[in-house]
Order: structure tokens, then sequence, then C-alpha cells
């Protein structure tokens, strides 16, 4: 596996739980806005351009 | 193959953890200070008067309307900065959530034709007196007391105040910004505060209505009802879709906060139903607002998750409407209410308390003997 897969395998992983975290501490405390900020939207689009770059690759 | 594999998780888990943290240090722990719409709004019923120094005092012949509007004075604001009805588009998240639906402003008391002067004038005293549950004064009359429900404990505060000022709020280390927090108490005796309670942690948040002691600071879109103090002593309550920074500079806005939910109809009856997670709906230590008419308010903190049960927004929304209240608004709760009184905290905070990014004090504005 490339190192650049291998980083995106991690990168997905890590991002995916922390918005896993995200989500049940918004229920708590919706205050906080954890999902809902500049950074998480920032943080967000990573995780999808991961996802989908890893989705991709596996194709070929 | 399987430990590469365990390897790789745990590498995962402990990067997890270190981004978690550096994000909450930079979202909420660090101190940061934000950007302000410094609008201030001046008091139309300020005077100054030569002989007592600079004053604001109340429109002694102004008969208030059912409206509660504003006398003939004029409100004159200085912008010193952006002057924006709105700002970036707010997020499904909400505060306390809202009760309120668009058109549901909740306006001031009945019409009284009495001038506030002679009002509640059996409730002040020419000198400040002082007991363990009571402060009167020319312009100040509280009354603290500890009232129990069942297995709920809770402590009302019922103020009068001859001038609005009196009503006041505390930035934590006197900044603006998210990640500045400071004890109740520490805030209260700072401003000399007779009494403090926690307010809406404005900090913990970029969303919502920001205006303290005249002053806008923020006044971007919220999911949450608003709750505004003006300058004539009238308060409203409102969705946030209908907060405007036009309407607020024009109406004389004193104070606002953004948490919620309102919890009273627009006509003052109790309300049943919040759209809100069901944590912040149950029962929990709470604190909250409530209006009367103009320059009679109530203070109220309920103490939850230890001898006290702590009280659901429903069972509040009654005990406002039980209190006489033509319009109450829930502030921040949970580990954060948080009443001081006479420089003692008197309640009994959830998990001893939590420090806030700001407070709702009354304290004295002008001198006395």
């Amino acid at each position: 596996m490339s190192k650049v897969q291998t980083i995106l395998n991690h990168l997905t992983v890590v991002l995916g739980m922390m918005f896993l975290v995200f989500l049940i501490l918004d229920q708590f405390n919706p205050l906080m806005d954890f999902t809902d900020n500049p950074v998480s939207r920032i943080l967000l689009a990573v995780l999808c351009l991961c996802g989908i770059i890893q989705s991709l690759s596996t194709r070929h | 193959m399987k430990k590469k594999f365990i390897r790789g998780l745990l590498a995962d888990l402990l990067l997890t953890a270190t981004a978690l943290t550096v994000f909450a240090l930079f979202h909420h722990v660090l101190p940061r200070q934000q950007e302000s719409l410094g609008i201030v709004i001046e008091n139309p019923y300020a005077s100054r008067d030569e002989q007592e120094g600079s004053r604001a005092v109340w429109p002694e012949d102004a008969l208030l309307t059912a409206s509660g509007s504003m006398s003939d004075a004029g409100v004159r604001a200085a912008a010193e900065g952006k002057h924006s009805g709105g700002g970036q588009g707010g997020g499904s998240s909400q505060k306390g959530g809202s009760a309120l639906t668009e058109g549901g402003t909740q306006e001031s008391g009945a019409a009284d034709a009495v001038p506030l002067s002679e009002k509640f004038a059996d409730k002040y005293t020419d000198t400040v007196v002082i007991t363990d549950t009571s402060y009167t004064s020319p312009d100040i009359s509280i009354t603290v007391t500890e009232e129990h429900s069942g297995k709920i404990t809770y402590y009302l505060a019922d103020i009068y105040v001859r001038d609005i000022t009196c009503f006041q709020s505390a930035l934590a280390k006197n900044a603006y910004g998210s990640g500045y927090r400071d004890s109740v108490a520490g805030m209260a005796a700072l401003s000399n505060a007779l009494l403090a309670v926690n307010g809406d942690y404005y900090g913990n948040t970029r969303e919502g209505v920001v205006i303290r002691n005249g002053v806008i600071y923020r006044a971007n879109r919220t999911d949450c009802d608003v709750c505004v103090l003006y300058y004539d002593g009238t308060m409203r309550v409102m969705p946030g879709s209908e907060f405007s920074v036009e309407d607020a500079v024009a109406d004389g806005a004193w104070q606002a906060w953004t948490f919620g939910p309102a919890l009273l109809d627009t006509d003052g009856s109790v309300l049943t139903s919040f759209s809100s997670t069901n944590r912040i709906i149950s029962a929990n230590p709470r604190t909250a607002i409530g209006y009367y008419e103009p320059g009679h308010y109530c203070l109220v903190v309920v103490d939850g998750r230890g001898e006290s049960d702590g009280i659901t927004l429903p069972a509040l929304s009654q005990l406002f409407h039980d209190l006489g209240c033509t319009a109450a608004y829930n502030l921040d709760g949970g580990n954060s209410s948080v009443m001081v009184w006479q420089d003692a905290v008197i309640n009994d905070p959830s998990g001893g308390g939590r420090e806030s990014s700001d407070a709702l004090l009354i304290a004295e504005v002008n001198d006395h003997e």
C-alpha cells in the first residue's frame, strides 16, 4: 500500500472518529457547536475528500 | 498481520485524542477575542445634573402604555464599527432552543397609568437597609428566598429597580470573546454586585445576539429565542429570526441574551412543548429570568443533580406562571447555575459550579448614604 493511501486511511479514521465524538457531544450540549463551526466545516470537507479519493483509488 | 492492524488502530486512537485536544484548545479553552459590532445604544433617559453628577434616571412622568413603548425621547446610536442586521448563517444547533413561533414576540406587561416613581414607592427606602434576605435603597429592592417544591430547591430573587442601569451584565475578564471565563462570585465582586447569577455563556458559541450594558457586541442569526431588556424597563422575548439591530437601537435595548427558550407564551400562559433536545428539556439545574412589568423582575436558580432533583422546562414554565410573570426566559443551566447574594454563593451548584463567560448583576449605580 502506498504511503499516500496509508495516510489517507489513517486520516479518514481519525476524522471519522472526531466527528462521531462531535455528534455525541452536540447531543449533550448543542450550545457548544462542535459540528457547526468554521473549523469543523473544514475538517468535514477534508473527511469528504479523503473518502472520495479512497473510493476512487480502490476502483482501479 | 493482526498485530499490524492493532498497532494501526491504536495509532489512530492516539491521533484522534491528540486532534480532539488541539481542537478543544483552540475552539473553547484558549481565550480569544472576537470581533465586536461595537454599536453603542445610549440611554435616552440619562440626564446630566451638575449637582447630582452624571446618572441615569427613569422617565418620572412617563406613563407606560400596554406595549411598553418608549416615550418621546429618541435614541441615538453611535456606530463604531460594522452595522449589521445579521451575520453568518446560523446552524441548526440550538442552545436552549425556541418555544416561540415567528410573530410570537412577548410584549411587556399590562397597561398602567401610574408613574414609575410612584408605582413601587413602597418597595424602596430612603436609606440603604440590609437584612439577611433583603436589600432596599432609593433605587433597588431585592428579596431573596429559598423555596422548596417537592424534591426541588430553588432560589427566588424578587427585584425592583427604579434605575434600569442597576440591572447590569458583567463579562469575564472584562473582555468579549471565547475562552474568557470567571466565576459568578468573581464577576460579582469586581462589580460590587448585590446579587448575581450566571448569564447565557455567550462565549461558547458564535451565534446569536449579545448586548451588554447598552453595547451590541454580536447580532448573528440564531434558531434560539432572544431576550431583550430595554432602557424603558420592558422585557421582550422573541424568536431569533425576529431580532434586528435597527429595532434594538430604535427601541433602546440595554441587555440581550441568547439561550432560551422562552418559558411563557406570548400571552403569558404556560408552555408545555419545547423544540429542544430531551436532555435540555429534562430535569436539570437551571437559571432563568422573569418579568412582571417595567421595573419588576425576578431571577430564579434551581438546584439539581444532587439533593435537589432539578426542574424540567415545562415545570419551570409553570413556576414562572405561578409567580405571576408575564414573560420569562431560560438562561444557561446545569453546572453553570449559580446565584451570588451578598458576596456569597447561596445555592448548591452542581459539580461545585462552573465558570461562565458572563453574569447578570444587580448593583447600585448611584451613591446612597
